[in-house]
């Protein structure tokens, strides 16, 4: 029996297709939130955590920022609002998922819920509620809680495609058990 | 964690954060034009905007043809019934007369219109996501002769203004925005008021005018154009209908909501008028 040690170049090769295709999601998902007039969640959010769930945290952050300024253009928000809270977000994910938690829906949706009540809060604050508009309870009832909903369930949608990507496509170091022809006795 | 906070990782994601920090800054300081950040993305998301809007419109118009048609046989029996309303309205003459009347004005509005310079046409990109006020991005920007605060238009009424602008692109804040306010008129009454958006109207696509006396002479159906006294629209075009009157929130005012002429949540191209007769006389934006 031999030992062979799965090569770094191969290692390399899957990293690469798995970022190709987490590039073109992110871009994808950017095309969908800004076609057409209609509710919709703003996926870039669960993509990110999903993302920084298993990567390491400066890794993590540059996620963050690409989705928070993908998402400050698409929601036509003051550009880095989200970015800043989204790399700073992510980069804790990312040590907590290192340090104490498991990786697995519950925590990745409970996470999700968690950031998407600060975010909307912050947007809802900054955005509508100190400049004293009327009537800010439809706002409330027609846009923000419901696009806030819609995210938080959007995970359900977005972990499990994360999850295949990188469970075909990582590499990690370990052995494969081979049989050495030579050695078998006749 | 205490080991992090002294890793290089650290440092640079304190310069990351402090690069966001900038970029917002400077986003504030444009001043109503597009950081390079924006325009850098936007640019290189036209051509899939592009594909992604018609297949998004494609779908719409099948999905409309499949699951609308109870709405369409509804509107179908409110349009009966408007036939069967305008019928009567004819048999009085003069009605029909007045109503003669308010076309020469129709036809007076399209004379007007020779002073304008129109940018090319625009095509709608995408609109702001989840905005309750429905501003949109079109494909021209301040090469095609457009700057802030352009009117922006259909051939059915006033859409908005030019809030942001880069060279290729700039963004269209709508009427139904709390942040444009501008004068109106109703056609026939020549009655006087200020329209403002608000967000309990916009969520329905209808804006208000706002301030109205007890008194008002405004109707249900009147026809409702800019004043132009302000310098920021033509004066004359049209806006929308009065849909309804109410009393302000505060009790001291009525309002009349106005159900624009165009239909905001679905367009697919605008114009922009880049001068007019007194274009800039007073700043009200």
């Amino acid at each position: 029996m031999n030992i062979r040690l799965i090569s770094s170049k191969k290692k390399r090769k899957f990293a690469v297709i798995r970022w190709t295709i987490f590039s073109l999601l992110i871009w994808v998902v950017f095309i969908f939130t800004t076609t057409g007039y209609f509710l919709k969640p703003n996926l870039l959010i669960p993509m990110a955590i999903c993302i920084s769930m298993s990567e390491d945290s400066l890794v993590s952050a540059f996620v963050g920022f690409v989705c928070g300024i993908l998402s400050d253009i698409a929601f036509g928000k003051l550009i880095g609002s989200t970015t800043l809270i989204l790399v700073v977000s992510c980069v804790c994910i990312s040590l907590l998922f290192t340090h104490l938690l498991r990786q697995n829906l519950i925590n990745i949706s409970v996470l999700t819920l968690v950031y998407s009540a600060v975010h909307f809060s912050v947007d809802y604050f900054f955005s509508y509620m100190i400049w004293h508009l009327d009537n800010e309870y439809i706002l409330l009832k027609r846009f923000i809680i419901p696009e806030f909903i819609l995210t938080v369930l959007s995970v359900f949608l977005v972990y499990p495609i994360i999850r295949l990507v990188r469970k075909h496509l990582t590499l990690r170091k370990h052995y494969v058990l081979e049989e050495n022809p030579a050695l078998i006795k006749d | 964690m205490r080991e992090f906070i002294k890793s290089i990782k650290f440092k640079i994601i304190l310069c990351l954060i402090a690069l966001i920090i900038g970029i917002m800054l400077s986003s504030l300081a444009q001043n109503g034009h597009s950081d390079a950040g924006s325009k850098f993305i936007n640019t290189i998301a036209a051509p899939f905007r592009y594909i992604s809007s018609a297949v998004s419109q494609a779908v719409d118009t099948g999905a409309a043809h499949i699951f609308s048609s109870k709405k369409y046989y509804n509107e179908n029996l409110e349009l009966k019934e408007e036939i069967s309303r305008l019928k009567n309205e004819l048999v009085d003459y003069d009605n029909t007369k007045a109503e003669l009347s308010e076309l020469k004005k129709f036809i007076g509005i399209k004379e007007a219109h020779e002073d304008y310079v129109l940018s090319p046409p625009c095509r709608v990109l995408s609109y702001t996501a989840n905005d309750p006020f429905c501003s949109f991005i079109i494909d021209k920007g301040s090469e095609d002769g457009i700057s802030v605060a352009d009117p922006v238009v259909t051939s059915d009424g006033l859409i908005g203004a030019v809030s942001e602008i880069s060279e290729k692109y700039c963004t269209v804040r709508t009427i139904l925005s709390p942040e444009l306010s501008f004068g109106v008129k109703a056609m026939r009454k020549n009655e006087n008021g200020i329209l403002e958006g608000d967000i309990k109207f916009a969520a329905d696509g209808l804006s208000q005018i706002i301030y109205l006396e007890k008194d008002t002479a405004l109707k249900p159906g009147d026809t409702i154009i800019t004043t132009g006294s302000s310098g920021l629209f033509p004066a004359d075009y049209l806006v929308g209908t009065v849909k309804e009157l109410g009393k302000a929130p505060n009790g001291l005012s009525y309002y009349a909501s106005v159900e624009p002429f165009a239909d905001i949540k679905k367009l697919t191209s605008v114009m922009v008028i880049t001068s007019f007769e007194g274009k800039g006389e007073a700043n009200e934006y």
